[in-house]
């Protein structure tokens, strides 16, 4: 289990698509909890490729969550055989060659969602085998072969949530709806690292320990308030199955940003 | 004269050409970086549009696959050798 970090928060970009741009609903009620347990959670152990796996949860969850809805007898197993995940080694890769294609070399120095979010929409990402999580080639380019099975794998847009507060939440909510994991950068501090079981975790009161990338794949209402189901990159030891639980305030916090999520998933070309 | 040195210095900047883009290689160095991928037991290089794709990948701009490394690979070591960002 890691207590490895990475995320670089987006600069910003007035030519990101949002939820505004796109007219997209910002309302959705109730429980929203269809695409826990599609997750596979991989373990970034100790470098800072969080940006990389998040990004490649949202891409598997959503086309996992997609098919079982036309497809509601489809086990666990046979979505996991259907969509693999994708290499989250590879997508951080990509997206650090992303902010500097000119780079001789690139650095285990965490990674910003929007680049690796771009690079995925133009690469793709290879399936989890074809490049698997190995410290020593964190750094160096995926295969050819891995290269060209990402190639061939799905494609994708994507788009980043303009509103704060209860607009964030209510545009969260609806995506959720609609079969679509939410990524998101944050602070974190010592009280997130090494937990097990279920747990609810709120907004840090100790000091801040690191930037991290992690991805939203359900809601529930307790007492009136939301909390968010989050799977990240610490392996399906941590919380419960991977998943543990977040306050809305949270996830609605200032600090909390690069809300977004994966759009148009489909074939490659 | 601060002001006017660092516009100048920015415009200096500026205007410091990029190095060209390395130019693409011809279809076939694409389909010789196949064969010696197959050749060295890979089986994405016996795929029918193994040459395609590696000149997609090319032509995306964001890595290499170099293609002339792999097509001239000798043995397995040389061929995983122009994986290595080294080559770039």
């Amino acid at each position: 289990m890691s207590g490895a970090y990475g995320w670089r928060p987006n600069i910003a970009d007035a030519r990101d698509w949002d939820e505004q741009k796109l007219g997209l609903p910002v309302a959705a009620p109730g429980d929203i909890l269809h695409m826990i347990g599609l997750h596979t959670t991989l373990d970034q152990n100790a470098s800072s490729s969080c940006t990389g796996h998040g990004v490649v949860q949202e891409m598997c969850v959503s086309l996992r969550a997609a098919y079982k809805r036309q497809h509601p007898e489809v086990t666990k197993l046979e979505l996991q055989k259907l969509f693999p995940i994708g290499s989250p080694l590879a997508a951080y890769y990509f997206g650090r060659r992303q902010e500097d294609p000119n780079a001789v070399k690139v650095q285990d120095v965490g990674a910003f969602p929007r680049l690796v979010k771009q690079a995925v929409s133009v690469m793709h990402v290879p399936k989890y085998g074809a490049w698997p999580t190995d410290l020593t080639k964190v750094n160096r380019k995926p295969s050819p072969t891995a290269l060209i099975r990402g190639m061939r794998a799905k494609k994708a847009t994507f788009y980043f949530f303009k509103g704060t507060g209860e607009a964030r939440l209510a545009a969260i909510d609806a995506a959720l709806a609609a079969d679509k994991p939410v990524g998101f950068g944050t602070a974190v501090s010592d009280e997130m690292s090494g937990r097990s079981g279920e747990f609810v975790l709120d907004v840090p009161r100790g000091p801040i320990s690191g930037l991290h990338y992690m991805c939203i794949i359900g809601m529930r209402v307790v007492n009136g308030q939301r909390q968010y189901a989050v799977v990240q990159s610490y392996g399906n030891g941590y919380g419960v199955d991977g998943i543990f639980w977040m306050t809305d305030n949270y996830i609605a916090w200032h600090m909390t940003s690069d809300v977004g999520c994966l759009s148009d998933l489909g074939e490659s070309a | 004269m601060r002001a006017i040195l660092s516009i100048v210095a920015v415009l200096a900047f500026a205007c410091v050409p990029l190095p060209p883009p390395k130019p693409l290689p011809s279809g076939d160095v694409y389909q010789d970086a196949c064969n010696s991928m197959a050749r060295f037991g890979d089986i994405e290089g016996a795929e029918p549009d193994c040459a395609r794709q590696l000149q997609r990948i090319d032509e995306a701009g964001l890595v290499s696959v170099e293609a002339p490394c792999l097509a001239k690979a000798e043995s397995k070591s040389q061929l995983d050798a122009c994986y290595s960002d080294d080559v770039e």
